[in-house]
């Protein structure tokens, strides 16, 4: 009898859950103000006409942190990288193995991350000429399973702001914002 | 044993009718194909690829896309966003129509519809960075 109302329990709060995914509308692929703050947190200008000198230098950054080159293309100034890591809790793992003992199944939890970085650069022909980088995070979080769990766009000011003093540091020019 | 043949023979059936073939998977409707061409195809009255490309990322990271892959030589750029859910993007930049630069774009999001207004909301950004 336990055994089946934790079962119905397990399914009503699967269909709710389902009910509750996120799913891609219109409206996210419109630019809003916020856009633009984004923008700004992501950019940095680099007083250098020198497009190849600075994505040597990212990519050079890139693996420092850990990150692999997935994908460049020089011509776009492009540089992917990923780095997989691990998302374990054991704050996490210990209510999940719980949760799994008391309803008889398998525990649950986060595993693995896959951190993704995605940088461009843009030359400008202005007065002096310069050539700004964009910086944007995203991770994927695993569960002990293999399947995805957590899709997000990550990016907090301090994570820009740190990433773009090491560029600094590797390019030897000051960054400046947009 | 023929209590339950009845709801075994209503599941098999059930089973044959709603799976496509995969032959349909492969080649779909082509009425739907035409639609989706025209929701895809969006003309820019650019000349440069190269710019129109770079456009293109600007825009899809101003949209919280991560880049997958590019090929400037192709026209092809790839991307991926994250926000609980999904969406895949490919974009084709095509400068065969002297004077004017063709963008297809398609989305893909895992076991989810995309809404067709995703098109036009997606050129509407584009063609503000293509601007700029």
């Amino acid at each position: 009898m336990e055994r089946r109302v934790a079962i119905i329990a397990c399914m009503m709060g699967l269909i709710a859950q389902a009910a509750c995914v996120p799913k891609p509308t219109p409206e996210d692929l419109r630019l809003t103000p916020e856009t633009q703050v984004n923008r700004q947190l992501q950019t940095r200008v680099f007083e250098t006409s020198d497009e190849a000198k600075v994505l040597a230098a990212s990519s050079a950054v890139l693996q420092d942190l850990g990150f692999l080159i997935d994908e460049s293309e020089q011509q776009l100034g492009l540089l992917v990288g990923s780095k997989m890591r691990s998302a374990i809790n054991p704050a996490e793992v210990t209510v999940m193995y719980i949760l799994a003992i008391m309803a008889r199944s398998d525990p649950v939890y986060s595993e693995r991350q896959l951190m993704r970085i995605c940088l461009v650069t843009t030359p400008s022909m202005g007065e002096p000429p310069s050539t700004s980088v964009r910086v944007t995070f995203q991770r994927i979080v695993y569960s002990n399973q293999g399947l995805g769990i957590k899709f997000e766009t990550l990016g907090t000011p301090e994570i820009y702001e740190e990433f773009f003093a090491r560029l600094s540091k590797s390019l030897f020019l000051e960054g400046k914002e947009l | 044993m023929m209590r339950w043949f009845a709801p075994l023979a209503s599941l098999a059936l059930l089973a044959a009718c709603t799976q496509l073939s995969p032959r349909d998977i492969v080649f779909e409707d082509a009425a739907r194909q035409q639609q989706l061409r025209n929701l895809q195809t969006h003309s820019f009255a650019v000349t440069d690829r190269i710019k129109t490309m770079r456009a293109v990322i600007v825009t899809l990271q101003d949209l919280d896309f991560v880049i997958d892959q590019a090929d400037s030589r192709l026209g092809f750029i790839s991307a991926t966003k994250l926000n609980g859910y999904r969406l895949n993007i490919s974009v084709l930049v095509d400068d065969a129509s002297p004077g004017q630069m063709l963008v297809r774009a398609s989305f893909s999001a895992v076991l989810q519809n995309v809404q067709d207004a995703s098109y036009q909301e997606f050129f509407a950004s584009l063609q503000k960075n293509i601007v700029q």
